[in-house]
């Protein structure tokens, strides 16, 4: 058998890179727990408060409209239940009390997102790769509407 | 002729450790076409929409500026971002604390405005997307903007798809 020369070596050690790269990007590397466990999707309802937004973000954002990571631009699920309630701000008064008063025109959003997701060794990913964390951030959009908001619930279904 | 022979080669022509190379090589290719693809099944359609745009903190010369059916830019890029079908001028209001009440109450700003401009568009819509050339057209989307006579920063605020 003819042997591998220096050129055959370098495009082994290239291949065995872009596996590994292609491995990384999946999300898949390092996450098994080594015991030939095998990853399922399992659906949940992700709550998402987005807070201190107008009218206009209230009116864009529909129940059935598919959300995205503005991170990694994959699908997240449909929009299952908004509800709004006004934002609520504090207030130092003269007399040094700290109030919660409510700003006008303003309002915090309370999204539920279904989602499917995969639960690993270092967390929980959506569709396999977006991260979700309880009080983390999250920028995601529709095809209407761009924003952000903090993860509230991870509720398994 | 052999099919493998003594220093490895196919049909005395090709190395066997190539056609190895070539089949991983092929192999991965498939896989990353496959995933790449299995993402979302995504058709784009044109439509024409009717979009708000709303700019703050303006004053009383912007909206003399502004020209019906005039064309609009973004500012920083340059493409086409749409017509200017009409538009509305407010009073600029700010929120403020009352530290004696403990309330948040609105103020007008003097001399200063909220423009409110209707901008019509051709787009290219996908499942997920509304683009007017490289604009993402969508709520909450801040980007420059400029006619023949001004320029500005602001926000679109609704967006109307127009049945023709």
């Amino acid at each position: 058998m003819r042997r591998m020369n220096i050129i055959d070596i370098i495009i082994i050690i290239f291949i065995i890179g872009g596996i590994l790269v292609l491995v990384s990007k999946l999300g898949t590397f390092g996450s098994s727990s080594g015991q030939g466990e095998e990853l399922k999707m399992e659906k949940a309802i992700i709550v998402i408060e987005v807070e201190d937004v107008r009218e206009a973000t209230v009116n864009a954002l529909k129940t059935g409209h598919i959300v995205l990571s503005e991170e990694t631009n994959s699908v997240i699920g449909p929009i299952k239940e908004i509800i709004v309630i006004p934002y609520l701000d504090e207030i130092e008064t003269i007399d040094g009390t700290l109030v919660l008063a409510e700003v006008p025109d303003k309002y915090t959003i309370l999204v539920s997102l279904e989602a499917s997701l995969i639960e690993r060794e270092t967390g929980y990913f959506s569709e396999g790769i977006t991260e979700m964390k309880v009080n983390s951030m999250f920028k995601f959009y529709t095809k209407y509407v761009s924003t952000s908001g903090r993860i509230e619930e991870i509720d398994w279904q | 002729m052999k099919l493998i022979n003594k220093k490895g080669m196919v049909f005395e022509k090709i190395s066997i450790v190539d056609i190895l190379i070539i089949l991983v090589i092929i192999a991965i290719g498939y896989y990353a076409v496959t995933f790449l693809n299995t993402k979302d099944i995504n058709t784009i359609s044109k439509q024409t929409v009717q979009y708000t745009f709303e700019t703050e903190d303006v004053n009383e010369n912007f909206a003399k500026q502004l020209t019906l059916e005039g064309n609009l830019y973004n500012s920083s890029k340059n493409y086409y971002v749409g017509k200017l079908i009409s538009y509305e001028v407010l009073p600029y209001e700010i929120i403020v604390p009352d530290l004696q009440n403990g309330v948040f109450t609105k103020q007008v700003v003097a001399e200063k405005f909220v423009v409110r401009m209707i901008i019509e568009a051709n787009t290219d819509q996908d499942d997920y997307n509304i683009h007017v050339n490289q604009e993402n057209i969508k709520v909450g989307a801040m980007f420059p903007i400029k006619g023949k006579g001004f320029a500005t920063y602001g926000y679109i605020i609704d967006i109307k798809e127009v049945v023709k």
